[in-house]
């Protein structure tokens, strides 16, 4: 008995080195002990106790194992919204990872549209949604990791990868669907598109820090109707009505900034105006980091033709960090006052 | 801190209460605190190591509770073992979460003594 209890120690020891360092230094010994008292008690109760013990942590260590990996790899501290002195830090990182996840988000989609790029219409919107799915699931994760929520991390990704994939579906099924439409109002669609952007990631960050689950469901329909919906409605009014599609886009998208900003603000009256804050902001935001640099230096938008031009990749990372920085900015400063504020 | 960003906390996981709860009257080493969450959830909630010393990290980095010290009484190999206390902020929590758990007792015997009227 005596060795295996020496073994199982011996295991449980072995596996504490797969534990991030600094969760290591602060608890690996104090771990030991305990897990090593626990064994000792349940040994003296008899084998079946010891089995408990033993499944018991084995269930729980490799989920536990992962998330404070997670959590201490990721740019938590730096890039969480915690107290103000971290505000700069956080929008910076989130600036970084805001521009990798655009880049990358709009590369999947490319793709997964010059797949089927000679077919249109349906497959279109198939694709398209496919592709930003892809590209959500990088957007949740990036959220949940700079929210700092390691209490509610499933929630918290949930949430970011709705509020991710709405706009980011929308906008592409969109611009592949009606590319080809006449464009009066050609101007007004990227300026929608980030207040799309802006008020769905804002919309998020007020349901998932309210911890308002009820929301899920609305959130989670818009999200499985709005790709559908922005194909449907500009072509049947278009058939129907001869209604230019730019003008129904330019509706269907105002009606789901209005959506959003009036979920945001049900969580919270004071999150009506962070929402619409954070829904202004975006467009603002591009038109200084992305309209007038791009309007000094000659480049090419990323299609489906050159996805992988690293030139033009990296052109697009660097027009994307201020813009995601100065959104991150607003965003910890609209939602600062919300935070728990860590006493010395 | 402001009631909002109290109420934001809330409701607090079965397991980060009773790990408050246990802490709020004496500071103790994990070992004690496993046994005491055991005991005051009547087994229900019988924690890994491994959950218990994330659950203790995490209320670490939020200031709601703090080490306090080394236990006097080492372990069977003479190791030190490190104890932990609530701090002011945990017990705000704590408190507040206790007040919200007796409202909703009130309202719950209330209604259930209407039905019987």
């Amino acid at each position: 008995m005596n060795s295996a209890l020496h073994m199982i120690k011996k295991i449980h020891c072995l596996l504490m080195e797969l534990f991030p360092p600094n969760f290591k230094r602060e608890f690996k010994e104090e771990m030991e002990i305990v897990f090593s008292e626990m064994v000792n008690e349940a040994a003296g109760e008899g084998k079946r106790s010891l089995a408990a013990v033993c499944v018991q942590e084995l269930f729980d260590l490799p989920i536990l194992i992962l998330r404070t990996n997670l959590e201490e790899k990721r740019m938590i501290k730096t890039g969480a919204f915690q107290p103000s002195h971290f505000v700069a830090r956080g929008a910076i990182s989130f600036g970084i990872g805001l521009s990798f996840v655009k880049e990358f988000s709009v590369i999947f989609t490319l793709l997964f549209v010059s797949a089927i790029n000679n077919r249109g219409g349906w497959y279109h919107v198939l694709a398209t949604t496919c592709g930003c799915v892809a590209a959500a699931l990088i957007g949740g994760l990036l959220f949940t990791s700079l929210t700092n929520e390691s209490k509610q991390f499933g929630w918290f990704f949930i949430v970011g990868l709705l509020g991710w994939f709405i706009p980011y579906a929308t906008l592409f099924v969109q611009n592949v669907s009606f590319s080809d439409a006449p464009l009066t109002l050609k101007w007004l669609l990227p300026y929608l598109g980030f207040g799309l952007d802006g008020a769905f990631l804002s919309m998020a960050f007020c349901v998932a820090r309210n911890k308002k689950r009820t929301f899920l469901l609305p959130i989670s329909i818009t999200a499985a109707l709005a790709p559908v919906l922005c194909y449907l409605l500009p072509k049947y009014l278009q058939e129907k009505f001869s209604i230019n599609s730019s003008i129904s886009n330019i509706v269907f998208d105002l009606l789901l900034i209005i959506g959003a900003i009036l979920l945001a603000g049900r969580t919270n009256q004071k999150n009506l105006w962070n929402a619409i804050i954070g829904t202004i902001s975006l467009p603002i935001v591009y038109y200084f980091c992305i309209v007038l640099p791009g309007s000094l230096y000659p480049h090419s938008p990323i299609t489906t033709d050159n996805p992988f031009n690293l030139i033009n990749m990296i052109y697009w990372i660097i027009l994307w960090i201020p813009e995601g920085t100065l959104f991150g900015l607003i965003i910890s400063l609209i939602f600062r006052k919300q935070q728990l504020s860590i006493p010395e | 801190m402001t009631n909002d960003s109290l109420i934001t906390n809330h409701p607090l996981t079965e397991t980060t209460f009773f790990i408050l709860l246990s802490l709020s009257s004496s500071a103790k080493h994990g070992y004690a605190i496993a046994k005491d969450v055991e005991s005051m959830s009547e087994g229900r909630i019988d924690m890994s190591t491994s959950t218990l010393y994330t659950a203790l990290k995490r209320l670490l980095d939020d200031g709601w509770i703090k080490r306090y010290g080394e236990d006097p009484d080492p372990d069977e190999s003479g190791r030190p073992r490190k104890t932990y206390i609530l701090t002011a902020l945990g017990r705000q929590i704590l408190n507040t979460e206790t007040m919200r758990l007796q409202s909703l007792v009130t309202i719950a015997e209330s209604r259930s003594l209407g039905e019987q009227v």
